[in-house]
């Protein structure tokens, strides 16, 4: 044992770290010196996952006097294996920015004035209790697997009000609407393993070396063992994941319907889909009519046979392709042949590309649809895999159902079954849950900024762990018309000033990532679990307690949904000897680990769609377990990596080979969906001459309310801008650096070009992040969504570009 | 103080490869450890923030470094250091 001083302990300790993931992968043994802390140091090391995106690395937290003081990459976590992209190792430094907001806040006289949390637990429950059916709560993937729990059971069984959403319906509810039309169920069949397994991966719109750093080394690592990966990107822009790809594929916005249906006709032409496995596992799928002029067809779809399925891509032809991508015909062939290949294993990967799209349900089942069609589904390194940005939008949102349409555990607010359940797991009487969705969430924030008289049914709306201010779609109809509007009334839990506070009238401090417990869900499916470890700052406190102290409150007041059956409180909590612990008090809150009896009672919903989780304790134990975690005989949990697959999958009939046991048709079959290509809702024209996208950048973390506040950060990625093709500004003469007007039918932005930049727009497109909360490009965005999951499009819509006199 | 222990991935040139390792171990703010093929293992230490995210700029502009990953940091700052750094940019104005 060394016992060595601070900073040569602390140089060891990052040496160790750097040598263990350096060596991993590697054929040499490693023995490494055992270290002692500094004398006198009390510092600690404690799990915990990334704060930020949906990947779900794990760090180690190093603690001293209630402060993160060190990071550090997991070596035990089997996601991130001991590494962290830039935004990971700084994760610690979101906590303190200088201005963390420490107390409750009430605008009175148009100012913000500090007010105790006992005046703003009562306002709150006034507010709700004045009228409940007008309150609206809109959530987040970033909420805790408890915090979505307790505001999901709080309006939906205290309430009976179904107005929760959450912002996933921003990011990846086409995903979840996409997998549900193919395989009756959520989330993706595969996992991160097929990244080491498969022989190409396809980025379908998804720039992951920035937006999923870690998963992106993963894959390109293998090259430096000497593996052989070919990466295509498929793409409207150049980006970073360009540089690494053997083909780089850009096509025109909606092409992607287009390439999907191109590569099921050349399967089919070519006689190279597998047969055997569509004849033992596929039905097909086509839209139905639509009811009336204004309803879609049916999400389930009218049934169709494979000869008719095989006449509807008949006409995507690789030339008929090219013209309606620009990707050439050749490059389309080869698409097709690499998916008739049975000796190469593929993994499509994406992300917002294809889920912020108006045929975002479209694109997401013809991509399953390509992989089914040719059997690269259920092998290691086969899969067709969505991404999400969120930490939890997974674990707390798609698990939990705290969407508007949704229950716990893959149930729907519509189906009287899954009500009748959700009222027993959730002990209140029956009937207490409404049976008419919600309002999804550019409708929830459509009616809070519209006149009550005039048909604005939402009135007051809480905000927790997210911040609409700068993502709603169409801003200043969508969010900032709130302003003139005296009798709605805006609360917002966060942990900094964003552009959501900066209208709201009550305004509540929250605890963050380890300052409170907590439990996320990542991509994979793997349920993580995480302990207090430092005090939040000043009267800062968890959001799920000031779901819970509401509706204390309101029970107080006599409101009588806030009782279960058993006419105790929804939230009624004891201890071990039976005695109630009073946890809507913050000074008891952590008498009882609050999170653990929210995941319990959660747990009991997860069975029916087979997404069975482990008792709490044991993701105390582990970094994370991929559900459905199945109890052994020998007591131990085994979690699961490929669904529907009989080698992996203890669902999976003895025999079968594989069996999708949620199947639509209910005869154990996915779908294999025709959708048609369709041009997008708004096009450039001669007054809006270019497409705009919007996105993300590796440094910061979707609106940067957290990641701007890290000096290095922030240094390196200042400001927002627009990347514009090199052709184009020359053809404008406009100068690199220069400030531009981007302008839509909606708003406009004055931005700084950036030509050649990190990545490159074709021709005609203009590229904008939106982390920038100085420069909002959702002034200027399109609120159209996708029909089934009501995503909307951030991705598309026609602008112009004016040169400033 | 800034401490970070990192990995730094390798051209899988030869030639490219010994030219960055030249260069890296000429950097005073590098203590190179132990190379596993292509992947070196490292510390860096740096005096302020500003500094450690130009070292990680000037990294990656080394001939034969592909890829650089961080593995631990020390965020040995106190709260009012950062806040002043804060103070002097425009993040929040
Ligand atoms: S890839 Fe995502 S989860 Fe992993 S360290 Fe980076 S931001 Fe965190």
């Amino acid at each position: 044992m060394l016992t060595l001083d601070r900073r040569t302990f602390v140089k060891s300790a990052a040496m160790t770290a750097a040598t263990t993931a350096a060596a991993a992968g590697s054929a040499s043994a490693l023995s490494l010196p055992v270290l002692s802390q500094p004398e006198g140091s009390s510092l600690k090391w404690n799990k915990a996952p990334c704060r930020f995106c949906g990947t779900g690395c794990h760090v180690m937290v190093g603690t001293e006097n209630g402060r993160v003081v060190a990071i550090q990459g997991d070596q035990k976590a089997d996601v991130n294996k001991g590494l962290l992209c830039v935004k990971g190792y700084h994760v610690g430094l979101i906590l303190y920015g200088k201005d963390r907001l420490t107390t409750p806040m009430l605008r009175k006289d148009g100012k913000l004035v500090p007010i105790s949390w006992d005046e703003a637990i009562a306002t709150i429950a006034k507010r709700i209790a004045d009228s409940p059916k007008t309150f609206a709560m809109y959530g987040s993937g970033q909420w805790t697997i408890g915090e979505g729990c307790a505001g999901n059971k709080f309006m939906k069984a205290g309430l009976g009000n179904n107005h929760i959403d959450g912002n996933p319906r921003l990011c990846m509810a086409s995903a979840v609407t996409g997998f549900l039309s193919t395989f009756g169920v959520d989330e993706p069949p595969g996992v991160y393993d097929d990244l080491d397994a498969c022989d190409v991966a396809i980025m379908w719109g998804n720039n992951m070396a920035e937006m999923h750093p870690v998963l992106f080394s993963r894959l390109i690592d293998r090259r430096t063992r000497g593996e052989k990966v070919m990466v295509i990107d498929m793409t409207t822009r150049r980006t970073r994941t360009s540089d690494h790809a053997e083909h780089v594929l850009l096509f025109k916005p909606h092409g992607d319907l287009a390439i999907a249906n191109g590569i099921a006709h050349l399967l089919i032409k070519n006689g190279t889909y597998d047969k055997d496995f569509v004849a033992k596992h596929c039905n097909f799928r086509q839209l139905g009519p639509k009811p009336d002029e204004k309803t879609p067809p049916d999400m389930l779809g009218a049934p169709m046979t494979f000869e008719e399925y095989a006449k509807a891509v008949e006409p995507y032809t690789p030339e008929k392709v090219e013209e309606l991508s620009g990707i050439p015909a050749e490059k389309i062939r080869l698409l097709g042949e690499l998916f008739g290949r049975r000796d190469i294993k593929i993994n499509s990967l994406w992300c917002m590309g294809m889920n912020q799209h108006t045929r975002g349900t479209a694109i997401n089942c013809l991509v399953h649809a390509i992989h089914l069609l040719s059997g690269h589904f259920g092998k290691p390194g086969d899969a067709s895999t969505s991404l999400t940005g969120q930490p939890s939008a997974c674990g707390t949102v798609r698990e939990c159902g705290t969407l508007s349409h949704l229950l716990p555990g893959g149930r729907l607010v519509a189906n009287p079954d899954h009500r009748k359940h959700a009222e027993e797991f959730w002990n209140v009487p029956e009937g207490r849950i409404a049976p008419k969705p919600g309002y999804h969430t550019v409708e929830m924030f459509k009616r809070f900024n519209t006149p009550t008289d005039q048909g604005g049914d939402i009135t007051t709306l809480w905000v927790q762990v997210t911040n609409p201010g700068q993502t709603i779609p169409n801003l200043e109809r969508n969010f900032r018309k709130k302003k003139g509007l005296a009798d709605k009334f805006l609360i917002v839990s966060d942990v900094y000033p964003t552009a959501t506070t900066e209208l709201a009238d009550l305004i509540l401090p929250s605890a963050m990532w380890v300052e409170k417990n907590g439990m996320y869900g990542n991509s994979e499916r793997r349920t993580q679990q995480w302990f207090k470890l430092v005090p939040p700052p000043g009267d800062a406190r968890d959001d799920c307690w000031q779901t819970i102290a509401v509706s204390h409150k309101l029970l107080d007041m006599g409101v009588e949904g806030m009782k279960g059956k058993d006419g105790k409180w929804i939230f009624h909590t004891t201890d071990a000897a039976g005695k109630e612990v009073p946890i809507w008090d913050w000074a008891h809150y952590y008498d009882t680990n609050v999170d653990e009896r929210l995941f319990e009672e959660y747990r009991a919903f997860t069975r029916m769609k087979h997404k069975d989780l482990a008792p709490y304790q044991e993701y105390v134990k582990s970094r994370g377990l991929r559900w459905p975690v199945i109890q052994q005989p020998d007591g131990s949990w085994k979690e699961t990596r490929w669904r529907f697959s009989e080698f992996d999958d203890t669902y999976v009939a003895k025999g079968k080979g594989f069996q999708f046991y949620h199947s639509v048709t209910k005869d154990d079959k996915a779908l294999v969906w025709f959708r048609p290509h369709e041009f997008p809702p708004e096009m450039p024209d001669k007054d809006f001459p270019f497409w705009l996208c919007t996105g993300r950048v590796l440094e910061h973390w979707h609106t940067g309310t957290m990641t701007r506040r890290v000096p290095q950060l922030h240094r390196a990625m200042p400001r927002a801008y627009v990347e514009m093709n090199r052709e184009d500004a020359k053809r404008l003469g406009v100068q690199n650096g220069e400030v531009v007007t981007i302008k839509s039918r909606r708003g406009e932005l004055d931005l700084p070009v950036w030509i050649g930049g990190r990545g490159d727009p074709k021709p005609g497109e203009v590229f904008v992040p939106f982390f920038d909360e100085g420069k909002l490009i959702n002034q200027v965005t399109l609120d159209e969504y996708d029909p089934y999951s009501k995503q909307p499009d951030y991705k598309k819509c026609a602008v112009t570009v004016l040169r400033k006199a | 103080m800034a401490v970070s222990g990192i990995v730094v991935t390798l051209a899988s040139d030869p030639g490219l490869a010994e030219q960055a390792m030249a260069a890296l171990s000429a950097d005073p703010r590098l203590t190179l450890g132990e190379r596993f093929g292509l992947r070196l293992a490292a510390v860096a230490e740096t005096d302020s923030p500003r500094a450690d995210r130009d070292l990680w700029d000037q990294l990656h502009a080394i001939p034969g470094v592909v890829h650089v990953d961080v593995t631990f940091v020390a965020l040995d700052q106190p709260a009012p250091e950062l806040a002043r750094e804060m103070e002097n940019t425009d993040a929040h104005a």
